[in-house]
Order: structure tokens, then C-alpha cells, then sequence
């Protein structure tokens, strides 16, 4: 998946006006890559794929992704904080062009990753928070993280672990192709 | 990271012979001929999506300059995300519409190739700003205008009915609108500065919070 690519939302530096010594440039968890799952919906939703189940869990993801961003911007705000439009945030590895158009397993599987990586910066940031012996100690953004980032994120990522779960079971029968549909069905409902 | 999506590629890869997931499927056998979109209308749509898209952001970016504490304009704020936001249905409605017609079964991933990202990120006044997206809704005019006249009449001769009709009723009768409302915007707002210049901008953006004007 691609990281650097500009059309994702990124990092911020966080402003501390109102508290002594030099603000430390702390790294918000970054937006999820907005504009991502809206493509892997989309190419569910061809004539050829034909996948509305699949189409739906990634539009779904790319609303909440969308949602969060706006969210996120406001939440640094009452930080005295402001968005950086500029610099990247997300993971530097993977240069390779992005693909978005993939079969369904392996789709549901880059949608894990991409969670999880947003996972594993949260839980960098809190780090940095949380160091209480450095000069950068924020129980405000542990508290962000912990009550608003975190349950969201794990409840997505159980989610999208059960389906790549469901579906390795599911593709490993003699009839796969039913196997999807029935699964596609079952997407649409969820 | 990246562990879980390798594994599945060598899962499904290794599966050709032996008994492991079946990831691939037969590419289904159906009529194109229904399909009869034109390459350089399709080009055009698909270059609209993005302009949608990169007003979105430009949007957004306003929507942050507006929450910051040191602007403190949250009617403002609460206006431009809420455009942001539109902009993104935009490029879902212009999707859905290729969609319909039998395309993007290709090239998906490359449907935005440029940099989104905002240019501006700030503005010196709420005026400034509106008098942007005034602009900024006039540059995605015309470039609607242009995909009309292109999906109209091209050198194939192939006049794209439908989504003319669907471009013209729908999308630009949602510009023309827009448009108006934001030029009444800025007139108001200019008039009510032009004597109370912090004051007229302050209760101007209590009065949009409140969905009043
Ligand atoms: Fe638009």
C-alpha cells in the first residue's frame, strides 16, 4: 500500500502554548488514507465484480475514515494545535504503485494491514505521551487515545481479522466461487 | 505489517495446482456491446472525479483554518466541512455514474494520480475565504461545462445523451445554486464589515452556526 502517495491526509505538529519550554513536535495519529477504501470500493461495485457486500464494508470504512479525518482536525484544534496539510505521516515502506483492485481475501487483508498500522502509531504517540520522565507528558492525548481512538480501532480490526478468517476457511472448500457469493450476501447485511 | 497481505498473495498463488485457496476465478463471459461510453468523454469523467476530490480537500482545509483558536470562526468551520463533505459525495455520485454505464472495471487504482493536497491553508478574513470558494466553485463549473461539451460532441460523433442530460440537470443546477448563495454570502458579510470589521465577521459566524443565514 502506498504511503507517501499526497493525496492522503497526514501528521500534525502539535502547538503547546500554554505550557512552559519548547513544544515538542509529537506526531497525532495520522488520518487513515482517505480516498483508499473509497477506491477498493469502487472497483467492487463494477459490473464485473459485482460485489455489493464488498462494496458496502469498504464504503462503509471510507465514510468512517472520512468522518474521523474531520474529526481529528477539530480534536487538534482544541488542542491549540492545526492540521498540517503538508507532510506524510504514514509508514515509509512500499514504494511500489499502489493497487486497489484485488481479490476479495487479499482486499479485506490490505484493509487489516492499513488498520493496523494506524494501530501501532497510536500506540507511539501514547508512548510519547505517556513518558513522564521526558519533557513531554500529555494525559490529555493518552486520554484521547485510550477512549476515542482506541476502542474504535480495535473493534475494526477484530472485525476485518474475523472476516480474513472466515474467508480463508471458506476459499479452501471445492466450491469457492459459491463460497464468495454466499459471503458477499452476508457483507451486504452486516 | 505488511505480513498479512504477502501471506494471502502466496496463498492464493501457490493454489493453482494443489488444493489451497481458490482466490482467482473464472473472468465471466458477458456482452460489451451495452457498454458505449467514448474514450475521450470517459477520460474527462474521470478527470472530474478529481477535480471533486481536490475541492473536497481545498474545502477541508478551509473547515481547519476556521476551527483553529487563534481564528475562532466556528460557523465558518462548520460551513466548509460540511462543503468538504459535499464535494466528496460529488466525486461518489460522478462514480457510481461511470459505474452504471459498465466502466471502471480497469484502471481504478490510477483514478487519482494528482496531488490533492491543498495549496491554500489559510486566509486573512472569512471574506477571503468565502470569495475562494466562490472562485474555486467557478473553475469546477467550467470544467463541468467542458466534460458537457466533450461527452456532447467528439471526434467520434458519439453524443452521450444521458449524461449530458444528467451533468446539466443535475450537476450544474446544483453550481448555479451554490454559487448564488455564496456570492450573497460575501456581499452581506463585505457590507457588514465595512463599517464593524471584527464585529460584523463575529456575529456573521454565529449566525451561520446557528443555520440562520
Ligand atoms: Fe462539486
Amino acid at each position: 500500500m502506498s504511503v507517501d502517495r499526497p493525496h492522503q491526509l497526514h501528521v500534525q505538529v502539535w502547538r503547546h502554548r500554554h505550557r512552559r519550554g519548547v513544544p515538542p513536535a509529537v506526531r497525532q495519529p495520522p488520518l487513515h488514507p482517505l480516498l483508499e477504501y473509497l477506491l477498493m470500493s469502487t472497483h467492487y461495485a463494477n459490473y464485473e465484480k459485482n460485489r455489493p457486500g464488498f462494496e458496502k464494508l469498504f464504503r462503509g470504512l471510507s465514510d468512517d475514515t472520512w468522518k474521523d479525518a474531520i474529526e481529528l482536525i477539530k480534536y487538534i484544534t482544541t488542542r491549540g494545535g492545526e492540521m498540517n496539510f503538508g507532510t506524510s505521516a504514514l509508514g515509509e515502506e512500499d514504494a511500489d504503485a499502489p493497487n486497489f483492485e484485488l481479490y476479495e481475501l487479499q482486499s479485506i487483508a490490505k484493509a487489516l494491514d492499513m488498520e493496523k498500522k494506524l494501530a501501532v502509531e497510536a500506540i507511539r504517540i501514547h508512548s510519547e505521551a505517556t513518558r513522564k520522565n521526558s519533557k513531554f507528558h500529555d494525559p490529555e492525548i493518552s486520554y484521547h487515545l485510550e477512549h476515542e481512538f482506541m476502542p474504535k480501532q480495535r473493534d475494526i480490526i477484530r472485525k476485518l481479522a474475523g472476516y480474513t478468517t472466515d474467508l480463508s476457511s471458506l476459499l479452501d472448500g471445492p466450491d469457492s466461487s459459491l463460497s464468495l457469493f454466499l459471503f458477499d450476501d452476508y457483507l451486504t447485511k452486516q | 505489517m505488511k505480513y498479512i497481505v504477502v501471506a494471502v498473495l502466496l496463498a492464493c498463488s501457490v493454489a493453482l495446482g494443489s488444493a489451497v485457496l481458490q482466490c482467482e476465478h473464472k473472468k465471466p463471459d458477458i456482452p460489451s456491446d451495452w457498454i458505449d461510453m467514448v474514450d475521450p468523454c470517459i477520460r474527462k469523467m474521470r478527470g472530474q472525479i478529481e477535480e471533486e476530490l481536490k475541492a473536497a480537500m481545498q474545502y477541508m482545509a478551509m473547515g481547519a483554518h476556521f476551527s483553529k483558536d487563534t481564528i475562532n470562526r466556528p460557523g465558518f468551520a462548520k460551513m466548509f466541512f460540511e462543503a468538504a463533505s459535499e464535494e466528496r459525495e460529488h466525486a461518489i455520485k460522478l462514480i457510481r455514474y461511470l459505474l452504471m454505464r459498465g466502466e471502471l472495471t480497469s484502471n481504478v487504482s490510477e483514478l487519482i494520480k494528482r496531488n490533492l493536497m491543498p495549496k491554500t491553508t489559510s486566509w486573512t478574513s472569512a471574506v477571503s475565504a468565502l470569495k475562494d470558494a466562490l472562485n474555486l466553485e467557478t473553475t469546477v463549473t467550467k470544467k463541468i461545462r467542458e466534460v458537457i461539451k466533450v461527452c456532447e460532441d467528439n471526434p467520434t460523433n458519439y453524443n452521450d445523451y444521458h449524461l449530458v442530460d444528467y451533468l446539466t440537470g443535475d450537476f450544474l443546477d446544483e453550481q448555479y445554486h451554490g454559487q448564488r448563495e455564496i456570492a450573497g454570502r460575501v456581499s452581506t458579510l463585505e457590507k457588514l464589515m465595512e463599517k464593524h470589521g471584527a464585529l460584523g465577521e463575529f456575529l456573521f459566524d454565529k449566525k451561520i452556526l446557528d443555520g440562520a443565514v
